[in-house]
């Protein structure tokens, strides 16, 4: 049931993001070829990308937000709380395609800019992910690790726990906001300052273990990684609890 | 045994109680009129044996399980007051929604309503008019083998041929061991389906009986007798 609901995840917001990143795609090919036959057009269409690469991002998390409000919270609700899964299923669905969302965003933003910039200023190592090859070169200056492989793994895993803490922050806030009768986007908002106040405080008393420098600073990298994926989920998981106990004990759908 | 069962039943919403100690039970085979005036808690009695909402006490019991387990879900098929389908799908789109969640549902069932309806099954949920919406979704709802069906005001926005249809595909459509349970205000329309009639009145059971017994006890048809317990 996981994978029919995370096709119909997919298929929901694709609506949304497919045509987003063509049209960010065509903006970035545009400036990019045609800036010099068209002369001031042509830095406002260079402009107009780096514009369309930042409301991407911003457009990518809102809807991520709203599909979640729209979907179960509002009258989509009726049906997809009535479909024989679970709530724990309903969560899973909507993370794993947000954060495959926030991928592809990120992977998107990054070619656009890639096109639109000089391409000997700014590439991205072919090899990137084979031990000792460099996995991005900026100005022919090659950033390279030892163990590239690892590092990209660690930084698969921040994001992948980092995007969905971002999205159960949402999801928490408005699942107890909507759990109330009336004025219930003020009362998310609510919840979401309430949350990210406890979030802070709980990150202040944590007892996070302490990553020293030293010489060898590849593996405090490591390390320090490994240290804030743990913290983040730590935190991400409060919220997937908040968010479950909401939807499973508290919904009330209009 | 009972396909659905509310034993002393409260839900409160805050300080208003909209259902206040129900007990009652649906046995399998039956077509169920759940009737009552506005804010009788009808509505409310069915939300809560799909699980979308918790008692605030008492028990209910779907085919012997609790409600809002997949299990229990995968036994009841539920038609809400309000439209819950995405409207970006096509009716296409939603039949393959329903066969993808539920093993029960028939394909080919939904085709042939939607084919005797004359519903265009590429037309998207938003292009169509809110009689077809709604019929639509009645479709999708009997096109399934469920052992309860929950329908809450089916026939509310179509006109009285499309009615007759509907009410003559919920008699044909669903599984003989299975229960109905219909709330509507036109009563007189689904009179002749029912087997049996429940009426609630300030979250209250006020009766519940078989409709043949009421006829012969009270000398009236049910829409007669509904008038005279809500008169205002």
């Amino acid at each position: 049931m996981l994978t029919k609901l995370i096709k119909q995840e997919f298929r929901a917001t694709a609506r949304v993001m497919i045509p987003m990143y063509l049209v960010m795609l065509a903006l970035a090919v545009g400036a990019r070829f045609f800036t010099d036959d068209l002369g001031d057009l042509g830095d406002l269409l260079k402009a107009l990308c780096a514009l369309a690469v930042l409301a991407c991002i911003l457009v990518n998390v809102a809807a991520m937000i709203l599909r979640f409000k729209q979907n179960l919270l509002g009258d989509e609700g009726y049906l997809m709380f009535t479909l024989p899964v679970t709530v724990h299923q309903h969560l899973w669905a909507k993370l794993v395609a947000a954060v495959a969302w926030f991928a592809a965003t990120l992977a998107m933003s990054l070619g656009s800019l890639c096109i639109l910039a000089d391409s000997t200023a700014f590439t991205i190592g072919a090899g990137g992910i084979q031990v000792g090859i460099p996995l991005v070169s900026v100005h022919g200056v090659a950033v390279a690790f030892p163990d590239n492989g690892l590092f990209l793994l660690e930084l698969a895993v921040l994001g992948f726990v980092a995007g969905c803490t971002l999205c159960l922050q949402f999801y928490a806030a408005l699942a107890a906001g909507y759990s109330f009768s009336s004025h219930k986007m003020a009362l998310s908002v609510v919840w979401f300052v309430l949350l990210s106040l406890a979030t802070t405080v709980l990150t202040e008393v944590m007892p996070v273990p302490e990553v020293e420098f030293h010489n060898n600073w590849v593996a405090t990298l490591h390390l320090a990684l490994w240290v804030i994926s743990g913290c983040t989920a730590v935190v991400g998981a409060i919220y997937y609890g908040i968010t479950v106990y909401f939807l499973k004990h508290r919904l009330n759908l209009s | 045994m009972p396909v659905l069962e509310y034993k002393e039943v409260t839900k409160r919403y805050g300080g208003l109680t909209a259902l206040d100690g129900v007990s009652l039970t649906v046995e399998p085979g039956r077509i169920v009129g759940l009737l009552g005036p506005n804010g009788s808690g009808k509505t409310t009695l069915l939300k809560l044996a799909c699980g979308l909402l918790t008692p605030t006490s008492g028990e209910i019991l779907v085919c012997s399980q609790a409600p809002g387990s997949p299990a229990s879900h995968a036994q009841v098929s539920y038609l809400p007051e309000r439209m819950a389908v995405p409207d970006w799908m096509t009716a296409k789109q939603l039949v393959h929604f329903y066969q993808d969640f539920y093993g029960d549902f028939r394909q080919d069932v939904a085709w042939q309503m939607l084919s005797d309806l004359n519903i265009d099954p590429a037309l998207r949920v938003r292009e169509m008019s809110k009689g077809t919406r709604e019929k639509v979704q009645l479709i999708l709802v009997m096109s399934r083998a469920a052992m309860l069906y929950l329908l809450d005001e089916p026939i509310g926005g179509v006109d009285p041929a499309t009615r007759d249809y509907i009410l003559s595909t919920i008699i044909a459509n669903y599984n003989p061991e299975a229960a109905v349970v219909i709330s509507t205000h036109l009563i007189a329309d689904v009179e002749k389906l029912l087997d049996q009639v429940i009426f609630l009145k300030n979250g209250q059971l006020v009766l519940q009986s078989e409709v043949d017994q009421l006829r012969e006890e009270k000398g009236m048809s049910v829409d007669a007798l509904f008038r005279e317990v809500f008169k205002c």
